[in-house]
């Protein structure tokens, strides 16, 4: 199958939109579901239309279908547009193939389609804290240009990290190298959590998101979410001493060992599943 | 690469059902013996020479007679109230180093099969496979769904004998259908088609074996036959059942006794629920061991003559 950059994608509108900025999440078995949750926030509550689309399946290793909660699920990779606020959303799988070729689509279509002036791309990384902690968001910025225009957010914390890049990181770094700014958002979930949802997590970027561009957006349903998950916790914590010994001392900023980190997980995971709060 | 037609009937707003080979054969078998037992037409072939390897040559007097291919056919059936579009492949178009079919051969195949649906009026496609759950061989498999929309959900719960995935075993919320039978659903779906897998259900232990499963094929098999509302006879696929059943029945037998007493308990259960995790993780330690030493047991080559082979 020979496949040209121009068989890759579909162009369904084209929206008046002015050197945008553009937010991105992956849907994918991210940390505390963050980056879908986020961007499925910003697209449920802001008048969006469907802008574009890569077509996913050139980049799937299309050995099967994925399903969940008894339904298939087809890969997406679409671009929304939001005209009113002027902003550009892309929501889309993470490519299992092809990985470079496919971020350079994406660059080449937000570059000669949208001329997009700044990226932001929301994930989750996984945090020895408790739950009852205020939700940082550690900050990655591709260069000096996007430090200038990002810093001015005092809600960011930048990161110190080494080792196998995530996909928001070569992202930005290949936007970069093409003069675009880019900031990868990183927001804490406490690990116990990474496998489910982080309600709280989701709230603080949304409310991050909404500050930076001037977006009235309602949290009140994640912060209900949240609360509800905290009082489910209360529980577990109530009936179970282990847990609540070592969530205690997560409060008090004591860190846990390995075996200790593993056994919280894995009874917050089941807890949270019998109470249908797990993806 | 194109499709070469035998006929082209004129179609009353078909579905269609796919089917490939897969663990235990269960849907393609299924599929095959509705194909027989409807006398279903053929229709179309799609050309080989793209996707497969040729599996046989046929000389004569020093010429070749025939190259032959594994087949990939479409059929029909015209019925009162829909049509019925049937597609049998003999085999997956296999990706580089894979056991299904993947990567860019099994792409333009699943959207050769769309194509022609899609020409012929269909708005909904089902495809057949294995879903490998803690059951028992002694019981009934039930036929798992996955589908493409929330309503589909209850209609295909309606049916008798159908369970949603997540009902199975632990719950599987989230997984994968391989091959061909998985990413038709998919690209079905992209399409605006409705998309449904029915899958025959086999106990874990015998998802790795060499023969076919074909309880499981006349579940699904039955299943079909409602949707399309028309009879079957009672001992369909009763004669392969049995002669599987006898090979499963000796391997049984050689179950340690501990192992058969976990496994047995599954038996227990009207409707295998939920297994622990515990306890799945302990049948599949044993189950290598097991095995493997009925592997060793068969390369020792002993003529005992109560040694069953497998079919």
């Amino acid at each position: 199958m020979m496949t040209t950059m121009k068989n890759l994608y579909d162009i369904y509108k084209y929206p008046r939109l002015y050197n945008p900025p553009l937010v991105v999440g992956w849907r994918s078995k991210d940390i505390g579901n963050i980056g879908e949750s986020v961007l499925q926030k910003l697209i449920g509550q802001l008048p969006v239309q469907k802008v574009a689309e890569i077509k996913p399946l050139v980049f799937s290793a299309m050995d099967g279908a994925d399903f969940k909660d008894d339904l298939i699920q087809v890969p997406e990779s679409a671009f929304w547009a939001c005209e009113e606020n002027n902003l550009l959303f892309f929501l889309s799988n993470e490519p299992e193939l092809d990985t470079y070729r496919f971020l350079n689509l994406v660059l080449m279509l937000l570059r000669d389609q949208y001329r997009v002036s700044e990226i932001i791309t929301v994930d989750g990384t996984p945090a020895e804290m408790s739950h009852l902690h205020p939700r940082r968001i550690l900050a990655v910025f591709n260069g000096k240009k996007a430090e200038e225009i990002f810093s001015s957010s005092k809600d960011l914390v930048r990161m110190d990290w080494e080792g196998r890049p995530a996909l928001s990181s070569y992202f930005i770094w290949a936007a970069g190298k093409e003069g675009t700014p880019g900031l990868s958002l990183w927001p804490e979930v406490p690990f116990y959590l990474a496998a489910g949802v982080d309600y709280r997590a989701i709230q603080t970027v949304l409310m991050f998101l909404g500050k930076r561009y001037r977006l009235e957006l309602q949290t009140r349903e994640l912060s209900e979410k949240a609360q509800e998950q905290n009082q489910y916790l209360l529980q577990l914590k109530e009936s179970d001493s282990e847990v609540d010994e070592l969530v205690g001392r997560l409060e008090t900023g004591t860190s846990l060992d390995e075996q200790e980190r593993v056994a919280l997980a894995q009874k917050v995971y089941e807890f949270l599943e019998g109470k249908g709060r797990i993806l | 690469m194109a499709i070469k037609y035998l006929s082209e009937p004129k179609l009353n707003s078909p579905d269609l059902v796919c089917s490939w080979p897969g663990i235990g054969s269960i849907g393609f078998m299924a599929v095959e013996e509705m194909r027989k037992h409807l006398h279903a037409e053929p229709m179309a072939e799609i050309e080989p020479e793209h996707f497969f390897e040729p599996h046989n040559v046929v000389i004569e007097n020093g010429l070749i007679r025939e190259l032959q291919f594994p087949q990939s056919r479409f059929y029909y059936k015209q019925f009162e109230q829909k049509d019925l579009l049937l597609f049998s492949g003999e085999e997956q178009a296999v990706g580089y180093g894979g056991a299904y079919a993947s990567g860019e051969r099994a792409y333009e195949l699943a959207q050769l099969v769309l194509d022609v649906a899609e020409k012929h009026g269909c708005r909904r496609i089902y495809t057949s496979g294995a879903c490998v759950s803690p059951t028992h061989h002694r019981l009934k498999p039930r036929v798992v769904t996955v589908v493409s929309s929330e309503e589909m959900k209850d209609e295909m719960k309606r049916l008798p004998n159908v369970v949603l995935m997540s009902e199975v075993g632990e719950g599987l919320r989230r997984g994968v259908i391989t091959g061909l039978n998985g990413l038709l659903l998919s690209l079905a779906q992209k399409r605006g088609l409705e998309a449904i897998c029915l899958m025959g259900e086999i106990p874990d232990w015998l998802s790795r074996a060499p023969f076919p499963y074909p309880s499981a094929s006349k579940s699904v098999l039955q299943v079909l036959s409602k949707i399309w509302d028309f009879s079957l006879k009672p001992d369909i696929l009763e004669s392969k059942a049995a002669e599987v059943e006898q090979v499963i029945e000796s391997l049984y037998e050689k179950f340690p006794p501990e192992m058969k007493e976990q496994y047995d308990l599954r038996k227990s259960l009207v409707q295998p629920g939920p297994i622990t995790e515990r306890e799945a993780q302990w049948m599949k330690d044993h189950l290598d061991d097991f095995l493997k030493s009925i592997s060793e047991e068969e390369e020792g080559g002993d003529d005992d003559d109560d040694d069953e082979k497998p079919v």
